[in-house]
């Protein structure tokens, strides 16, 4: 076994799968997918007293101030149990833009999702299968009397809620910008899909929105920098979602294989079978060192070769967990091929995140794009 | 609608078979309903599948398979073979019939004339709609577990016991199937096989939700539901050789390619509408369409076989492990190469098109899985490439 966690990672991840037996995560993610939301504001408040939500935020705005890696371990704990609140859009993503503010409208938003008071998403990508972060086209005008119009749209921007929160990057005079934008504020119009998550992504539509001066929180490199690193941080924790989804489908099946008998023998004794789930767990543990191993050279900064090993990591753990979905269905035989069993909710999940920030092709293909301006490195 | 006089059996006769295809399809052109044409995402099922078979019985064209006397078109498996795949190229919704497919072969051939003249005329004109009980929560692979019971009792049979994964139980109005009539002997021995009404006191369904999201299928609770005597095929106990002679020639039908080349289809409908081309893409684009293209070649040499009558029994495995599995590579690129919006649940607005890309790619889950899942058929292809071996 190499996988091995400090003291803090273990007890963070403790903390997510205690939760997840207390709640019945597998039930209530079933219940919420068809919901409004696609989750609980409750649950995301009872997240937040867990202190999950504001992992990752300075001190200063009230946060934990942990560091990257260990939260890695909440994400992989979120998605092994398969918790639908919107951590990595709201916790990972939207944290880190707004860790990168001193602007109070920032320090109150922060705040805010400390407590689980507020959803906040990052809304940043204007083009389809775009995985670096927009050029926008989407512009701020100044306002004589003060304040901005916003101007432009966006797409899939996730954890939607009728009040979700969110950081809208922009131009503002040439210069890239982050502004804090109410979902509700005149001008904004919002056309919403069902993702297969059961979460709420919309495509955006600002027309002159407007928007006060304060809610300007980034400008400059301060907004590309934030952006950059908010995306690199949230692929990471969605291919550690991954594969903790993928090692809990693993787990579900095997078990479900010894229990299992036809031809008066249990199914996972046939060799077919039992070859088939190693050639699953092969890259399994691929994708499981291909993450960390990301996460590792990303706190040396986000350099190319940071970049490079966290596009390899979502594109092998977006691979291993769709994978091993297709193998969770196909071993259940026809019981896999139904609403009731719950690898499908699995499955489905999995067709989110690995399509969500970049899917496996796209990764990989940046993965070769960005070797090719890196030293080699065979370490 | 204007009938158009049935198209005579004879007439059917003198046409080549480029002839035939062509006359089949002018009928569809003409006559197909235009909100059926939805490939793949479509099922027929109860009400629709009955006025669909009542339509090609009509018009002259039910039943390709089934010998005259028994009023099918008694037509060569060379025309057979032409007519779906006419009805697939054509984009034709899919529908089970299994009375006119799997039962009606077996009652041909295994019935009394009794059984015959009650049962044939009305699976010719869709009047009853048949599914096929042979599966139960556990025995599936090994279908030879099986546990239902059918006891005698006076000039009835007895069934308790219960079926799963029934395809369409719930619009059926009768069920085929299979139950142990004798206990204690080697496990395919003492089984029978039985015509039973749906709405037979004692029988119940559940409906099963499928990840497609649909309720095709559904579990079937017998519990003392009583089948009259007269409605046992063939010979108490024989009921495992009928069953297996079903898995005849007809498994040509099942290693058609129509899933995959309507998958790939749908990969060109995304990839215009994304106006993807050159590098990666083609790539794949490339090996999908080569994959389909060798698909179609060994399908119509493996088609070609049957008609000539040399077609072995792997042959069949192997295209129905080849089709399968091509169809579910191509829903898994088409999620690929749609990028973000393969995380949409349900339809996906691509352009100027909705596709159904999530329910594509769940419905190409189970292929690997019915009609005998890979494993079955890798080992039906592996002992007669390498003998029982031990
Ligand atoms: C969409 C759909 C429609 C269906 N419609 C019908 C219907 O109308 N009527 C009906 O009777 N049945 C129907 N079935 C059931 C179908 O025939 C069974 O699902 C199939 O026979 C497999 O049985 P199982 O599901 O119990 O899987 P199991 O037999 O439990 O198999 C589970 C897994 O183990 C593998 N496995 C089993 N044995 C071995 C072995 N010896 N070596 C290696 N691997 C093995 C299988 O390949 C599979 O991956 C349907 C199934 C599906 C999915």
């Amino acid at each position: 076994m190499w996988r091995h966690e400090d003291e803090l990672q273990s007890m963070l991840r403790d903390s997510v799968d205690r939760y997840a037996v207390a709640n019945d995560t597998l039930v209530r993610f079933r219940d919420k997918r068809g919901s409004a939301d696609g989750f609980d504001t409750q649950s995301w408040r009872d997240m937040a007293a867990l202190g999950w939500t504001g992992a990752l935020l300075p001190e200063e705005a009230g946060g934990a101030g942990l560091d990257f890696l260990p939260v890695l371990s909440l994400a992989e704990a979120i998605g092994r149990n398969l918790i639908p609140e919107p951590f990595v859009a709201s916790a990972i993503i939207a944290a880190t833009v707004l860790g990168a503010s001193n602007a109070p409208a920032a320090r109150k938003l922060a705040r805010a999702l400390v407590a689980g008071e507020d959803v906040i998403a990052l809304a940043d990508q204007e083009d389809i299968a775009a995985i670096e972060p927009a050029a926008p086209h989407t512009a701020l005008q100044p306002l004589d009397s003060g304040g901005f119009a916003l101007t432009g749209s966006k797409i899939f921007v996730p954890a939607w809620t009728s009040e979700t929160r969110l950081l809208v990057s922009a131009t503002l005079e040439g210069d890239p910008v982050v502004i804090a934008v109410d979902a509700r504020a005149p001008g904004v119009a919002a056309e919403t899909h069902r993702m297969t998550d059961g979460t709420i992504c919309a495509h955006l539509t600002f027309d002159k929105a407007a928007l006060d001066s304060d809610a300007l929180i980034l400008r400059g490199d301060d907004a590309t920098d934030a952006i950059r690193l908010a995306l690199a941080r949230g692929t990471i924790a969605l291919a550690a979602q991954l594969e903790g989804a993928a090692r809990r489908l693993l787990s579900m099946t095997g078990n479900y294989l010894n229990q299992r008998a036809q031809f008066e023998k249990p199914l996972a004794s046939f060799q077919s079978v039992r070859h088939g789930l190693v050639s699953q767990h092969l890259q399994i543990e691929l994708a499981g060192a291909s993450w960390r191993s990301a996460a590792a050279s990303l706190q040396q900064g986000l350099t190319g070769e940071a970049a490079m090993r966290i596009s390899a990591a979502k594109a092998r753990c977006a691979d291993a967990a769709q994978g091993m979905s297709k193998a969770a269905i196909h071993y259940h035989g026809a019981f896999g091929f139904t609403e009731e069993a719950d690898i499908g909710l699995y499955a489905n999940a999995i067709l989110r995140w690995a399509s969500w920030l970049g899917n496996a092709d796209a990764h990989r293909g940046r993965a070769l794009n960005l070797s090719r301006e890196q030293q080699p490195t065979c370490n | 609608m204007q009938l158009t006089p049935p198209t005579g059996t004879a007439d059917l006769d003198v046409l080549s078979v480029p002839e035939f295809r062509a006359r089949f399809r002018n009928w569809l052109e003409e006559h197909y309903p235009p909100e059926w044409r939805k490939p793949i995402v479509l099922r027929l099922r109860g009400e629709q599948e009955k006025r669909w078979l009542r339509l090609l019985d009509d018009h002259g064209w039910r039943l390709p398979a089934w010998p005259r006397e028994h009023g099918g078109l008694g037509l060569p498996l060379a025309k057979q073979l032409v007519y779906h795949e006419e009805l697939a190229r054509f984009g034709a919704a899919r529908f089970l019939d299994s009375g006119g497919t799997m039962l009606g072969p077996i009652l041909i051939r295994f019935g009394t004339a009794a059984q015959q003249a009650k049962y044939l005329p009305s699976i010719l004109r869709g009047e009853t709609l048949w599914c096929q009980g042979y599966s139960e929560p556990n025995a599936g692979s090994d279908l030879a577990s099986l546990k239902t019971i059918a006891v005698r009792d006076g000039d009835h049979y007895v069934v308790n016991g219960s079926k799963i994964w029934t395809t369409m139980a719930m619009d059926a109005s009768h069920m085929f199937l299979l139950a142990r009539t004798q206990q204690g002997l080697r496990k395919q021995q003492g089984i029978s096989f039985f015509l039973m009404k749906m709405n037979t006191p004692g029988v119940t369904i559940r409906p099963i939700e499928n990840l497609a999201g649909e309720s095709e299928f559904g579990q079937v609770f017998f519990d003392d539901a009583r089948i009259p005597a007269g409605d046992l095929v063939g010979v108490e106990g024989d009921g495992w050789g009928i069953a297996k002679a079903l898995l005849g020639v007809e498994r040509i039908f099942v290693g058609s390619p129509g899933l995959p080349r309507d998958a790939y289809a749908v990969f060109r409908q995304v990839a215009d509408q994304l106006g993807l081309n050159g590098g990666s893409f083609d790539a794949l684009n490339a090996s999908l369409f080569c994959d389909l293209n060798d698909l179609v070649a060994l399908y119509e040499m493996v088609a070609a076989a049957a008609v000539a009558g040399t077609a072995e029994d792997h042959d069949y495995s192997l295209l129905k492990l080849a089709v399968s599995e091509l169809f579910q590579r191509i829903s898994e690129a088409n999620l690929q190469i749609a990028s973000d919006y393969a995380g949409i649940h349900g339809p996906a607005e691509i352009g100027t098109l909705k596709l159904q890309l999530h329910q594509i790619y769940m419905l190409a889950r189970a292929a690997t899985i019915y009609s005998g899942t890979s494993e079955v058929q890798r080992d039906i292809i592996a002992r007669a490439l390498l003998g029982k071996a031990g």
